[in-house]
C-alpha cells in the first residue's frame, strides 16, 4: 500500500472515520462542517407503497392470524401513509416508517376488539380433559424443587441476545414455541413483550383481568423457556 | 420421589434432572424452604414477575436470599430477560429481513392480486 493515503482524498473521497483521522486537523474541521447534501426523497407514489404491502401483510398476519383482518389492516395502513406522505422525511427508510404505522394499527385493532374479561380457566393452559393446569407443575416437585435441570441446553440464552438473534434456527424455534401457547395467552404475551405495553393496558386489550394477567404472563414465560429447552436447540 | 414422567417432552427429547448434590440437599431442605418462601419454584415465579413490575421489598429480600443460596437457579433471571429480548427480535427482525420464514401461523400465499388491485384503486382515488 502506498503511504500517500492522506493525499488521495480528492481522487477517492472517503468520509470513513479512519481516513478522516489521518487528515490534518484544520482540514478535518472544514470537511466535518461541510453540509452533506442528501438526495431529496423521491415522491412517494402509490406504486412504491404497494411494493411494501407484501411485507406489511406478512407481519400483520403473523400478529393477528386472521386473513381478512390482516388485509384490512394493510389497507388502512397504506391509506394513512398515503394521506401523510408529505410528513415523511427521509430520515428513516420507508419500510421502517410503514412498520411504525402498522404497529399502531395492530394495537388499535386489539383495543377495538373489546374482548370481555373472562375467567382465567378459559385463557390458560388446558390439559386433554379441559381442566386448567399450571405449566410450572411440570417443572417443579410439590415441595418446589426443580424436576429438570434449568440450565441444560440453555447456553444460547446465557449469551447476549444480539448474538443468539443471529442464529435463524433459534429464532425459528422461538416463533414456533410462541405459536404453541394458548391463543389468549399468546395475545397477552405479545402485547406485553413485543409491543411493550404496560401490564394493565395489555390485560385490557387481551380481555383478561389485571390480576390474572400477572400470573398468566409468568406462566407463559416459563412455558416458552421450557419449550425451547425441550427442543434442545444447539446453535 | 415420584417417577419423572413429566420431564419427557412430546418431542422425545428429555431434559435430565439436576445434579446429585442438588437433589440430596433439596430432598432435605425443600419443605422448609417452601415454608419460608425461598423455594426454587417461588424464585422462578419472582423472576418472571420482576419483568412486569418492580418487586416489593419482601419479595426482593426473598429473591436475593435465594439467588445467594442456589447455584442452579442463579442464571434463571438472566435467561428470562434474554428470552424477552429474543421474542421481540423474533417478531420484528423478520419484517426487515427478506428471506425470513414464517412460523407456525397459518400458511398463506400472501396478498391476492385482487386485494392489491382494490388497494391501488383506493390509493389513487385519494387526493
Amino acid at each position: 500500500m502506498p503511504l500517500t493515503g492522506e493525499f488521495d482524498f480528492f481522487k477517492n473521497p472517503d468520509f470513513g472515520e479512519k481516513k478522516l483521522l489521518r487528515l490534518p486537523l484544520f482540514f478535518r474541521l472544514i470537511v466535518e462542517r461541510m453540509p452533506l447534501k442528501v438526495a431529496p426523497m423521491s415522491e412517494i407514489t402509490a406504486e412504491i407503497l404497494m411494493q411494501e404491502s407484501e411485507k406489511l401483510y406478512a407481519y400483520a398476519l403473523k400478529r393477528i392470524g386472521k386473513h381478512h383482518h390482516a388485509q384490512d389492516l394493510v389497507q388502512e395502513c397504506l391509506l394513512v401513509a398515503w394521506r401523510k406522505r408529505d410528513s415523511f422525511d427521509g430520515r428513516s427508510t420507508l419500510s421502517t416508517w410503514l412498520f411504525g404505522i402498522m404497529k399502531f394499527k395492530i394495537l388499535d385493532h386489539h383495543r377495538l376488539a373489546k374482548r370481555t374479561p373472562t375467567e382465567s380457566a378459559a385463557s390458560g393452559f388446558l390439559n386433554a380433559d379441559g381442566v386448567e393446569i399450571d405449566p410450572l407443575d411440570n417443572l417443579f416437585t410439590s415441595s418446589g424443587a426443580w424436576r429438570v435441570d434449568p440450565n441444560y441446553g440453555m447456553e444460547f440464552l446465557n449469551e447476549s441476545p444480539d448474538d443468539s438473534a443471529q442464529h435463524s434456527d433459534v429464532m425459528d424455534w422461538v416463533r414456533r414455541c410462541m405459536g404453541r401457547l394458548p391463543e389468549r395467552l399468546r395475545l397477552l404475551f405479545q402485547l406485553r413483550d413485543i409491543d411493550e405495553l404496560p401490564v394493565p393496558e395489555a390485560a385490557a386489550a387481551a380481555g383478561v383481568t389485571a390480576g390474572s394477567a400477572a400470573v398468566m404472563l409468568t406462566r407463559a414465560r416459563h412455558q416458552l423457556r421450557s419449550c425451547l429447552q425441550q427442543n434442545n436447540i444447539k446453535p | 420421589m415420584k417417577p419423572q414422567t413429566h420431564s419427557q417432552s412430546t418431542n422425545g427429547n428429555s431434559v435430565p434432572s439436576p445434579g446429585l448434590f442438588y437433589r440430596l440437599t433439596q430432598g432435605i431442605m425443600s419443605p422448609i424452604l417452601k415454608l419460608c418462601g425461598l423455594s426454587c419454584r417461588q424464585f422462578a415465579e419472582l423472576a418472571g414477575v420482576r419483568l412486569d413490575r418492580p418487586l416489593k421489598w419482601l419479595e426482593t429480600l426473598r429473591f436475593r436470599m435465594h439467588r445467594i443460596m442456589c447455584g442452579v437457579c442463579r442464571p434463571l433471571p438472566k435467561q428470562l430477560e434474554n428470552l424477552q429480548k429474543l421474542t421481540r427480535c423474533a417478531c420484528e427482525n423478520d419484517f426487515h429481513n427478506e428471506d425470513a420464514k414464517p412460523g407456525d401461523v397459518e400458511a398463506s400465499d400472501g396478498l391476492s392480486a385482487e386485494a392489491k388491485q382494490k388497494m391501488r384503486a383506493l390509493l389513487e382515488k385519494e387526493p
